[in-house]
């Protein structure tokens, strides 16, 4: 934790948002952010925190209410680039980086006049990199493309954007989602060495020990206003939780401790090979929950990919018996499903959320089959009620919260029985309330004889769903964890078992 | 004001920009109903859609590939060769061996496009660019690089005749748009091309199997092409090698200016013959009204760059209307 309590960068008084017609986002919100401190941010879904970091980025106008920058008086942005101006930068959810440039081609763009890149620049443009990077451990080479780079680096290299603009606030939003523990340490070590600069740090998260972690103070939003702003030294996450859903629901789903069902009747893999992975050996009884886990390299996305049929790869695959093969449609066909966290690249924000409901139906019919409007509005009525899913069937799936559109992605295959879901990720960037409906909806799954399993950077979300967690470590099984010994140290630990093959140290456990 | 929109009131924009479309097309139709007094004669309608009948049969197949995200540039080398065949065929062996070989050798163009683009993964615009000056080459080879006169003039007579005092051409344009508008709007197969073009990623993640659908509207678009063909063949009782240079744009520009997006995922068979209406119409215009038809042009491109502009500011409008999505929920 940094010192905090300098004086006072950033002051919101008032600040409210109307979306016509009737939402009203934020309803008078203040906030104070100081220099040096790490401000924590937290609110459920709809509670208002993006709309205020929208505001705040120069996105979006707030309907009223005043925005206060130390030096600079009153100020109205009237778009992003006004923001970074006033020495706000921000790291988004949806890094928006440029795969095909380099560290630190990314960091100079927008800084310096543009132009192609060649011999004296390049060196100017990466020494400056450099400078800032070396107080960044874990940080991508200058030259690296970032394509070829994890999602700690693409975060890094935003966080050291930000640096580079000498920004007095930065915002970061939801910086942790697809962090695995050691990365997530790395990460708030560097957010304390910018907060030691004098910078402001606004920590937008669902995470609730993230935030307990690293935060000097935490506000919490409810329902477009600010419900609690207190030093974060001596809350407790019960008590963040209290006020973020109020007298709401809470608490996980937990499974008992047994691996249930028939595991000849599951899902079983056995010797799956694909590049950097395997041989792998899988089972998924019917009626469980098995997790994934790995850091970055190990291979769990692609595994999920391979027994999908969206990646090559060997090695056999059998469901309910029958062996997988061919292409995704026909193990669609053969009662597969996929759920992923990453919505933008599994659903149409565009299409109505019926239509994405019909979306996994089309692949096994005929082209010229009359296409049924009045059954996929069926299917996505019924799953919006079982669901309890915040909107309806004919309104752009886009228009949902981040929850409800997950819940969606989920409930597209639940209209089938002696289904097996491929869960990728699937609470990433949804929050409390909406994990816990998604993490029930998978649990009744499992109970009705169905099998799940699940991939996730979050150790704590695979002890509260999962029978038994099966840890990769350089695309091979180092532990299966079950029963007594599956706990989030022993998930963490056990990515720690085995130095890979190459001898080189995995991702993200620099010291 | 502009950062308030809400998803509703996007698509309440959006549907009033197709209606403009329909809208300018009907002020014109009215403007020249009024000036001129030939426009509103059955005669002059029945020209107008006679001419527009080669540029609206092909852009139905161009629709389908827009939707889909792709796009052919050689349907005029595709209409410039299936015509020259057309001529050899007719005048070798016989009108209907000719108009069954216009079709095979336009399911086979489209065919190669489709298999460039979806196993070769080439850009579709680079890849047709290539197929079109070929085709186009192999109209030249296959011509002597001469334009060949049909022998029996019935192709000719049939393509000129009326039924229902509608032109046999303008028929057939009726016959691709319902074809069309059947086969995208209330098939399975047309809403994954919908679906390909918005988004191939989640397509894929959903089953379907994206290189064969996005097959699919190139062989429509070369079986258009054969019609265009046989249209164009007859009337001048010619296939001439050089015919639909200016095909591939008149036919894009067409399309685009109904509104169906050149970014893929949005688009109706309904937008795109109203702009093969108004790009028409204009002409048809310009011609009644005596203008130098350089003018045309110059209209025309106007029209388009507009209609593009407008369509883009759509999509940006739509993406600020997704920004507040978690605080934009309707309420329950």
């Amino acid at each position: 934790m940094s010192a905090g309590g300098g004086d006072v960068v950033l002051e919101v008084t008032d600040l409210a948002k109307v979306y016509p017609p009737a939402t009203q986002a934020l309803r008078g919100v203040d906030l104070e952010l100081r220099a040096g401190e790490i401000h924590g941010l937290l609110g459920a879904n709809g509670a208002g925190k993006s709309s205020l970091i929208k505001i705040l980025s120069g996105v979006e106008a707030p309907t009223s209410g005043t925005i206060r920058i130390a030096g600079r008086g009153h100020v109205a942005f009237a778009g992003p680039s006004d923001a970074l101006g006033a020495g706000i930068g921000v790291v988004h959810q949806e890094l928006p980086l440029f795969p095909n440039l380099t560290a630190a081609e990314n960091v100079a763009l927008g800084q310096q006049a543009g132009g192609f890149l060649g011999g004296r620049r390049r060196r100017e443009v990466n020494a400056a990199y450099d400078r800032i990077a070396a107080s960044f451990p874990g940080a991508p080479p200058a030259d690296t493309m970032l394509e070829a780079v994890g999602l700690q680096g693409w975060q890094l290299t935003a966080i050291i954007r930000a640096r580079m603009t000498n920004a007095r606030v930065l915002i970061l939003d939801e910086p942790t989602s697809s962090l695995n523990p050691e990365e997530r340490r790395l990460l708030h070590a560097n957010l304390a060495e910018v907060a030691r600069s004098g910078t402001a740090i606004l920590y937008v998260s669902h995470f609730l020990d993230d935030v307990l972690d690293v935060c000097d103070v935490v506000t919490v939003l409810r329902d477009g206003k600010r419900v609690m702003s207190r030093a974060a030294e001596g809350l407790s996450e019960d008590q963040l939780l209290h006020a973020m859903v109020g007298e709401g629901k809470r608490g996980p789903a937990k499974r008992s401790g047994g691996v249930p069902g028939d595991t000849a009747d599951g899902l079983v893999v056995r010797g799956l090979r694909a590049p950097g992975i395997g041989p792998v050996d899988l089972d998924v009884p019917t009626g469980a929950c098995i997790g994934l886990y790995g850091l970055e390299d190990a291979g769990c996305a692609e595994i999920l990919r391979v027994i999908y049929g969206l990646l090559p790869g060997s090695g056999r695959i059998a469901w309910r018996g029958r062996p997988l093969r061919g292409d995704t449609r026909t193990r669609i066909e053969a009662g597969i499903g996929f759920v992923s966290g990453d919505r933008p690249r599994t659903l149409i924000g565009d299409w109505l959320v019926a239509m994405n409901y019909g979306l996994v139906d089309l692949g096994s019919r005929p082209f010229a089959a009359r296409l049924d409007r009045a059954a996929e509005r069926r299917k996505a009525e019924a799953s919006i009620a079982a669901l309890e899913i915040k909107g309806r069937a004919d309104q752009p799936l886009r228009t949902l919260s981040g929850g409800n559109q997950q819940k969606v992605a989920l409930g597209r295959w639940l209209d089938r029985s002696g289904i097996c879901i491929l869960a990728d990720e699937p609470t990433r960037g949804v929050d409390v309330r909406g994990r816990t409906a998604i993490h029930e909806g998978l649990v009744r799954l499992c109970d009705a004889g169905n099998a799940v399993l699940v991939r996730s950077t979050d150790p704590e979300e695979l002890v509260e769903l999962c029978n038994r967690v099966v840890v990769l470590v350089a695309g091979r099984v180092s532990r299966v964890l079950s029963g007594e010994a599956l706990t989030t140290e022993r998930i963490e630990a056990s990515t720690r078992t085995k130095v890979r093959a190459d001898g080189g140290v995995p991702l993200g456990a620099h010291p | 004001m502009k950062a308030g929109l809400s998803g509703r009131n996007v698509e309440l924009i959006r549907r009033l920009r197709d209606y403009a479309v329909l809208i300018v097309l009907l002020a014109i139709c009215a403007y020249l109903a009024v000036a001129t007094d030939t426009f509103a004669s059955i005669r002059n309608l029945a020209n107008v859609s006679e001419q527009i009948s080669v540029v609206g049969i092909v852009a139905m197949g161009m629709t389908m590939l827009l939707i889909s995200a792709n796009l052919d540039l050689s349907v005029g080398g595709q209409v410039a060769l299936i015509g020259v065949v057309i001529a050899r065929v007719m005048n070798g062996v016989g009108i209907w061996p000719a108009l069954v070989a216009a079709v095979l050798v336009g399911l086979v163009l489209g065919l190669v496009n489709g298999l460039i683009v979806t196993r070769l993964k080439v850009n579709s615009l680079v890849a047709t660019l290539g197929s079109g000056l070929a085709f186009g080459g192999f109209a030249f080879l296959a011509s002597g690089s001469q334009p060949i006169v049909l022998a029996d003039r019935a192709l000719q007579a049939f393509m000129s005749g009326h039924f229902a005092a509608v032109p046999v051409p303008t028929w057939i344009f009726l016959a691709a748009i319902a074809f069309s508008a059947w086969f995208l709007h209330l098939t399975v197969g047309g809403r994954e091309l919908f679906a390909i073009g918005a988004n191939a990623e989640a397509a894929r993640y959903a089953g379907i199997r994206v290189d064969r659908v996005a097959l699919i509207p190139f062989v429509f678009t070369g079986v258009f092409c054969a019609f265009a063909a046989m249209i164009l063949t007859a009337l001048l009782n010619t296939a001439s090698p050089n015919a639909g240079a200016q095909l591939p744009l008149q036919v894009i520009a067409a399309v685009v200016v109904g509104g169906v997006s050149i970014a893929g995922g949005r688009g109706t068979i309904f937008m795109a013959v109203v702009g093969v209406l108004l790009i028409g119409v204009v002409g048809n215009g310009f011609n009644l009204l005596n203008i130098d038809p350089t003018y045309q042009n110059i209209f025309t491109g106007v029209i388009i760059v507009v209609a593009v502009a407008i369509d883009s500011a759509m999509r940006a409008l739509g993406a600020r209307a997704s920004a507040p999505a978690d605080s934009a929920d309707p309420a329950p």
